[in-house]
């Protein structure tokens, strides 16, 4: 019996530390890709993948735009629109170099974010049924 | 108003609305310094949520574009001094 809970303990402690460098893999693959985006994030309430999603959409967005001509709008309504088709309705985008906000959002739906010298609020509200009453 | 008229730029939102939203974007000024945008989104859209219902959404700024869902009558966008301001309630109902 001795034997079987030392065999249980070191299996329990293999699991662990394999889970601990998955983490850590994973901390510094998005450690690396926010720097080569230039991307700091500020403020997140968001799974990674939907993070990551935003960071590519963002920088793709940017780099196609004319260098140092920021259309705020047309990456608000970028974003926006990307999040609404792919994680479902409301999604609220704010872009800019100059605003503060203050607002309420769903679980796991926020994440602000600098990109280059621009600040991107983006965030999820929930929807109800139109009232028909 | 120390702060001189405010300008809507846009809105859908009943006339009694708009002039509160004003109202309380000058007493948001009043409270707070012009620089803290934070604070006074915090002080109206707090207002908004405790008199017409949660889920209002603002932002305050000199600087920013967006874009978002709103409820039907629930929106309205302005300046005020130096500052642009945004209201609007992101759960339909």
């Amino acid at each position: 019996m001795e034997g079987a809970e030392e065999e249980l303990e070191r299996r329990s402690k293999f699991l662990k530390s394999l889970i601990q460098k998955k983490k850590t893999i994973e901390q510094q693959e998005q450690h690396d890709h926010l720097q080569h985006n230039n991307v700091r994030v500020r403020a997140c309430d968001m799974p990674l993948p939907l993070q990551s999603r935003a960071f590519r959409c963002a920088r793709d967005l940017l780099d196609s735009m004319p260098p140092k001509k920021l259309d705020s709008k047309r990456l608000a309504l970028t974003l926006k629109k990307e999040f609404d088709s792919s994680y479902g309705p409301a999604w609220h985008c704010i872009v800019g170099t100059s605003f503060g906000s203050y607002v309420t959002h769903s679980l796991g739906g926020f994440v602000y974010f600098s990109i280059d010298k621009v600040y991107v609020l983006l965030f999820k509200t929930a929807v109800e049924p139109l009232d028909h009453s | 108003m120390l702060e001189g008229k405010a300008m809507v730029k846009e809105t859908d939102m009943s006339t009694k609305m708009q002039i509160h939203a004003m109202a309380s974007a000058s007493q948001a000024l009043d409270l707070y310094d012009v620089y803290d945008c934070i604070s006074i989104a915090a002080h109206i859209k707090k207002e908004f949520d405790s008199v017409y219902g949660n889920g209002w959404q603002c932002v305050v700024g000199s600087n920013f574009g967006c874009y978002f869902t709103h409820s039907s009558g629930t929106f309205i966008y302005f300046a005020l001094a130096t500052l642009n301001f945004l209201i609007f309630k992101g759960t339909s109902s």
